[in-house]
């Protein structure tokens, strides 16, 4: 028997309002009716989608107690000051925080099953409404969704500090599927980190979080999806934003563990003058796969998109880019770019770019380009006349590799964080 | 004359098994400046790149000692941290890399205790203005977009905080006017001493118009074929480098040898 049919829907169903059940069961029918992919569609050509079928892990019951403690300080991204902070085990929501001052602005931050009780106004709109049941995992994910981060930052908010959203696993296994809503009114200005952690799990384990963000018009909103499953995990995530006109999104995509990772990110420029920065910065070693699939969707006129997605991979490791940038008709004026940059480590990594272009207005800039590149002898000789060894040779050379991006990432922590990472793979790397 | 640092003998060195160096001898001491001049495709740059032990370079036969070690097969890094340094012709630009953060790796990895960042904040002041660099060079990633010219500057910069035993400048003069010639010949003057010796490859002799040579060689065909005083420079800028090859009984096809092309 199946792991998903051990539950029924009408367990996620229990206790939904009447517009949550419909929703859900819904997407239950559509789930049972889509095909699942046999591999030769071109979003899976790619990929091992087998792997991936729901039917191989647990789905959790929504009444299940969590499991394990999280290692917090493993998670934390922020230090000690964080504007809110939800922790989620599970898929279950064990921790709450919200600052006096975000609290006082009128800023919700609650897990999901708080806001379809108390939010149902704000959340019953949108919930869906920009990742639908478009595929199985989609579907499922619509139709038993447990756990994940209702956001609502009310018009002209400003908060320094983050809030993060921590993400810990440890039901071997099982499959997890979060649902994050983010609602960034107009002209607010806010930071979060999303961070998905676990120690190694023994049984493949599948987290397949969906994020929909919708930001107002002249909003400023940065966001960190940072992934450092253990092995064993396998990530499948979904993050869709949708901005209005002036706003500005400014992301970072940071993939560092699991087996497999594939992150969707996909921002629509649907008002005048929005303005996405999509960064991306993964390291892969062993026989890890990871994959950033991306979609720069430019509706509007006078809209700008610029992404820079910078990899290293050492070992084995392969990671493949596979990113569109769509002008519609509409969008005269606009400005795209995309560029995706890897090193390889070792000869046995692979990268694999493939960037798309799908133009319908001439009146736009666009520019994509990547490239695949390994440490050159002569930046090793020229390091090492001045007396620095290889490794640290090499280290210097990586840093320097990733600094493009890590110059963009300014909010506090983040980016000593982002150097122990860099640091411990190369660590490891060399072990 | 003291004893020499560097005792080059008999050095044979090949590139894709083309041999370019053809039995190099030559003594360097402390405290001295030697020029090696030489036309296109005499071996000066191949001379300086098995010295530094570039890896596309094979030495076949020979012999270099410095300190009395022998160091081929030694690493570059570990030729560097025994007091040998190349100031670089065409100067590699290493993306993202801040030329005060490598600056700081290489001086703490030649030295034995690492320097603290307080004096190495004014060591690089004092450095970056002893060559002409503006304060800002610091924070500027290494060689990238740098002019030739700063390029060449910043080369004797890591020469001065580096502080060798043993300075091979390869083409150093190369590609810049002559106020950047003049700069560089002022640093190399100042960071003249007993405890370094200079080697100075050059093809042209303006260079030693303004930090005077205690020896001067002269490389052809891959080897060391004639080595005198100043005058000897003198000579060469009046005759040519045609003349020389005659007079040392090379056609101007034989004195060339084909050397790597550097990246």
């Amino acid at each position: 028997m199946s792991a998903i049919t051990e539950l029924s829907i009408e367990d996620f169903v229990a206790g939904s309002p009447d517009w949550l059940a419909e929703l859900r069961r819904g997407a239950w029918k559509r789930y049972g009716e889509l095909p699942y992919p046999e591999g030769r569609e071109e979003v899976w050509r790619f990929t091992d989608v087998k792997a991936l079928h729901p039917d191989n892990f647990r789905l959790l019951p929504p009444d299940a107690a969590p499991g394990a403690t999280p290692r917090l300080e493993a998670l934390d991204l922020a230090g000690v000051s964080s504007a809110g902070r939800l922790v989620h085990v599970d898929g279950s929501t064990v921790e709450r925080q919200l600052s006096d001052e975000a609290r006082s602005k009128g800023v919700i931050l609650c897990d999901l099953e708080t806001a379809v009780r108390e939010h149902a106004e704000l959340l019953r709109p949108r919930l869906g409404s920009l990742v639908g049941a478009d595929d199985p995992h989609t579907a499922l994910s619509l139709a038993a969704h447990h756990g994940g981060t209702f956001v609502y930052v009310p018009k002209g908010v400003e908060l320094k500090e983050p809030f993060q959203a921590l993400h810990w696993l440890s039901a071997s296994g099982a499959l997890v599927l979060p649902r994050t809503v983010v609602i960034i009114e107009d002209g607010a200005n806010v930071v979060f980190n999303d961070v998905y952690d676990s120690d190694a799990i023994d049984t493949p384990t599948l987290a397949a979080p969906v994020t929909e963000m919708f930001i107002g018009a002249n909003a400023r909103v940065g966001w960190v999806t940072w992934q450092d499953w253990g092995a064993g995990c396998k990530h499948l995530a979904h993050v869709r934003a949708h901005l209005d006109r002036d706003a500005l999104l400014n992301t970072l995509v940071v993939t560092l563990g699991g087996d497999f990772s594939r992150t969707w990110k996909e921002c629509t420029l649907a008002g005048e003058g929005a303005q996405s920065y999509m960064y991306g910065l993964y390291f892969s070693h062993g026989d890890q796969r990871f994959e950033h699939w991306t979609l720069q969707d430019h509706v509007a006129p006078n809209t700008t998109s610029d992404l820079l997605y910078k990899g290293a991979l050492s070992d084995t490791s392969q990671a493949l880019y596979y990113g569109t940038i769509h002008i519609r008709p509409n969008a005269r004026k606009s400005n795209a770019y995309q560029a995706n940059r890897n090193l390889a480590l070792s000869s046995h990594a692979r990268a694999l770019p493939n960037p798309q272009l799908e133009i319908e207005n001439n009146d736009v800039r666009c520019t994509h380009g990547a490239t695949v590149g390994k440490i050159s002898d002569e930046h090793l000789f020229y390091l090492g006349s001045r007396g620095i060894p290889p490794e640290e040779a090499r280290r210097l050379i990586v840093f320097g590799f990733f600094n493009q991006v890590l110059e963009q990432v300014t909010w506090s922590g983040m980016h000593e964080r982002l150097a122990d990472a860099i640091r411990a793979k190369m660590e490891g790397q060399q072990a | 004359m003291s004893d020499p640092i560097l005792v080059i003998r008999d050095l044979h060195a090949s590139v894709d098994g083309k041999p370019i160096l053809r039995g190099v001898d030559l003594d360097i001491p402390k405290g001295e400046v030697h020029a090696i001049m030489g036309p296109n495709g005499s071996g000066k740059s191949t001379l300086a790149s098995v010295l530094m032990g570039h890896p596309s370079y094979e030495v076949t036969e020979g012999t270099i000692k410095f300190k009395g070690q022998e160091v081929i097969g030694m690493a570059p890094d570990e030729r560097a941290r025994l007091g040998m340094f190349l100031a670089f012709q065409y100067p590699t630009e290493i993306p993202g890399v801040p030329l005060s953060a490598f600056l700081r790796s290489a001086v703490n990895s030649v030295r034995e205790e690492d320097i603290s960042p307080r004096e190495f904040i004014q060591q690089l002041r004092t450095d970056l203005e002893l060559v002409g660099l503006d304060q800002s060079f610091g924070r500027r990633n290494l060689n990238e977009g740098f002019s030739g010219g700063e390029k060449k500057r910043a080369e004797i910069l890591q020469l001065a905080l580096l502080k060798p035993e043993l300075a091979i400048l390869d083409e150093t003069d190369s590609g810049l006017d002559i106020d950047g010639v003049r700069i560089v010949a002022e640093a190399v003057n100042r960071l003249k001493s007993p405890e370094i010796g200079f080697c100075i490859i050059t093809h042209y002799t303006r260079i030693l118009n303004f930090t005077s040579p205690d020896v001067v060689h002269i490389l052809l065909g891959g080897r060391v074929v004639k080595s005198g005083g100043r005058e000897l420079a003198d000579h060469l800028e009046e005759v040519g480098y045609d003349a020389v090859k005659k007079e040392f009984g090379y056609t101007s096809d034989e004195a060339e040898v084909e050397e790597a092309p550097q990246s």
